[in-house]
């Protein structure tokens, strides 16, 4: 998935090869640019009526199916959302529809979250004391597997160290790419398998905003040794029963006493799956679980992680 | 003198491959056949008869009456074919034909050709963004939106019911019942009643949301609704409603991804793995008759006088059968 403000349209262009299908928002008009791109109009209703953490795209079911079940499917699906479009900027939504949906999960696996963002735009607003990023591009931060930085050239060393900076912040997830500092090639976008494995993040510990914006917290949950799998399936029952409306993603890999393996789980809301983790031989803890969402209880999560541990 | 045979019989009568998978069948009053494929070429009635593309991602095509075909198309709008190829404009999430009327749900509104008339008539939904509809007469249309379900007179432009159902989904319709039904996201079917005497009825129990809805005739009809690889038969009276328990049957191997209904009752249905199962309201706990096709079922439509169905695939084949139904299924 692919999201982006301006200059989104240029980089569907840019990834939409043969064998990749490409959805986009009818207000980015790809046509020009990607011919045979699905166009959508963002139709977003909610399962359980008034409830905002399960709440679906109902256009994305229809356009990933008429993408996919084709005479030669494509080896890739880039789902693009147009963050400066309102009703359609809420990338959560998108990520909740395609890992959800009992039809999409038969036809795509959720690959990655790639964010573009335009280096320059956030330096301005800054510099002239705007708000430096919205809420819809902070959450789309705040999920991103791949940060794409474009313009990168265009900044003073000093203001790029800012936004770098900035954007690691709001970004636990993300590597953070440059194209104008270091090529980046189809491989660093694609096949990247993110949400199905031992999470990426790069936060050594919990972290609060000290950027003078409003951020989600991020919460990393490490522990050595085998759990007990009740308590661990009781820790994911809490976890989203008692934050779904704010948990933007959550991600980890966890070892059940007897378990041969590491399972993985993911999710996002109200959403949650697990699955045997792939032993690709990633180091690190037995446990390792992290949280973000917004208004997170920490000492809450982390307690009751404790216990799953104890 | 001919005999309907004790069991349903089904021939091939022809197959062949489009360029892309299908998209839409549809058939005419008159007996023809138009299927189009996701490179947007139309095949008329034969499978060498077809067009070039007509457009890059068409959703649905339907004959208006029987020399005209519209077809949808999700970037570029509805589109004439016949006589020449014509873009009429109006993206539309869903467009229905019911033989001399077609219409299409184009945001809120319902746009609407006639075969006998020049000018296309645009009317309100009531029920919000549309995203099914089904024709009731020629002028009265059921429609599921996003505030809930209606019954419009496209002729008065006057809505005759309004409901209220969050997350309205599909909607079908069975003008002998004065029923409506009607699935939301939440995996509720709501029964409607048109007339008065019987209250309306909520259908629940499904774990997700039902696909796709039919109703089979008879003094006694029968709601057909798709959910996962199930299908369930609820009977429905005009006296009496709805019956407490459905028939629910496992279908298909994979889950049910087109359905239709024929006038007489018979029902196909189509699974993601490409199986095609056809069904009879006498024996409605197993199919009548199965095949498979090898490639997910993307549509499947039947002809008006039940005689011939038509089933298409991702895959781009599209095969042609003859069907002689059963005295006994």
């Amino acid at each position: 998935m692919v999201a982006g403000g301006a200059g989104l349209d240029r980089l569907l262009a840019h990834v939409a090869t043969p064998g990749t299908a490409v959805i986009a928002p009818r207000s980015v008009v790809p046509g020009a640019f990607v011919p045979g791109a699905t166009m959508v109009a963002a139709d977003v209703e909610s399962r359980t009526p008034g409830c905002s953490c399960c709440a679906v795209r109902l256009d994305l079911i229809a356009a990933v199916e008429r993408a996919v079940l084709r005479r030669e499917r494509p080896g890739h699906v880039v789902v693009a959302v147009d963050l400066d479009e309102p009703a359609a900027a809420d990338v959560v939504t998108v990520v909740y529809t395609l890992l959800s949906d009992p039809d999409l999960a038969r036809l795509v696996r959720l690959d990655g979250v790639v964010v573009a963002v335009d280096p320059v735009a956030l330096a301005t607003r800054r510099a002239v004391g705007l708000p430096v990023l919205r809420r819809a591009e902070i959450e789309a931060l705040a999920v991103a597997d791949r940060v794409l930085v474009g313009r990168a050239d265009a900044l003073t060393p000093h203001v790029a160290h800012d936004v770098d900076a900035l954007l690691h912040a709001v970004a636990p997830y993300a590597y953070v790419l440059a194209p104008a500092r270091v090529p980046v090639g189809r491989a660093d976008l694609f096949g990247i398998d993110a949400w199905h494995g031992v999470p990426h993040h790069h936060q050594p510990s919990t972290v609060r905003s000290s950027l003078g914006l409003e951020l989600p917290d991020t919460v990393v949950l490490r522990h050595q040794g085998a759990l007990d799998p009740d308590a661990a399936d009781l820790f994911f029952d809490r976890l989203v029963t008692g934050n779904a409306p704010r948990i933007l993603r959550f991600q980890g890999v966890v070892v059940g006493r007897g378990s041969v393996g590491r399972t993985c789980c993911h999710g996002v809301r109200s959403y949650a799956m697990s699955h045997p983790a792939a032993e690709d031989g990633d180091p690190g803890p037995d446990n390792l679980v992290v949280v973000t969402g917004w208004g997170l209880d920490v000492d809450e999560l982390v307690d009751d992680f404790r216990e799953a541990t104890a | 003198m001919s005999t309907a045979p004790l069991l349903t019989e089904v021939d091939s009568e022809w197959r062949t491959e489009l360029a892309d998978g299908l998209r839409s069948i549809a058939w005419s009053p008159g007996g023809r056949l138009v299927a189009v494929d996701a490179a947007g070429v139309v095949l008329i009635d034969r499978p060498e008869q077809r067009s070039t593309p007509v457009g890059p991602d068409p959703i649905a095509a339907t004959w208006l009456g029987d020399r005209r075909v519209l077809v949808a198309d999700a970037a570029i709008g509805v589109v004439s074919v016949g006589g020449g190829c014509e873009r009429l404009g109006r993206v539309a999430s869903c467009l229905v034909g019911s033989g001399r009327t077609v219409v299409a749900g184009c945001a809120d509104e319902l746009v609407v050709w006639r075969v006998d008339a020049r000018d296309v008539v645009t009317v309100e939904s009531r029920c919000g963004r549309v995203r099914a509809i089904a024709p009731i007469t020629s002028t009265l249309w059921a429609v599921a939106g996003a505030d809930g379900v209606s019954v419009v007179d496209v002729a008065l432009d006057a809505a005759d019911v309004v409901v209220e159902i969050p997350g309205a989904l599909t909607v079908a319709a069975h003008p002998g019942v004065d029923f409506v039904a009607a699935s939301d996201v939440s995996g509720t079917v709501h029964l409607i009643p048109l007339g008065g005497g019987v209250a309306g009825a909520e259908l629940d129990g499904y774990p997700d949301r039902v696909r796709r809805l039919g109703w089979v005739a008879g003094v006694t009809a029968q709601l057909v609704a798709v959910a996962d690889d199930e299908l369930t038969w609820w009977q429905v009276s005009e006296a009496a409603g709805a019956a407490d328990q459905p028939v629910t049957v496992v279908a298909h191997e994979s889950a049910i991804t087109a359905l239709a209904v024929d006038a007489s009752g018979m029902v196909v249905s189509g699974d993601a793995g490409g199986g095609v199962r056809l069904w009879s309201p006498l024996l409605p706990d197993r199919p009548v008759w199965a095949a498979e096709l090898g490639a997910p079922v993307t549509a499947v439509a039947w002809s008006r006088d039940g005689d011939r169905m038509v089933v298409g695939c991702g895959d781009g084949s599209l095969v042609r059968f003859r069907v002689f139904p059963g005295s006994i299924a």
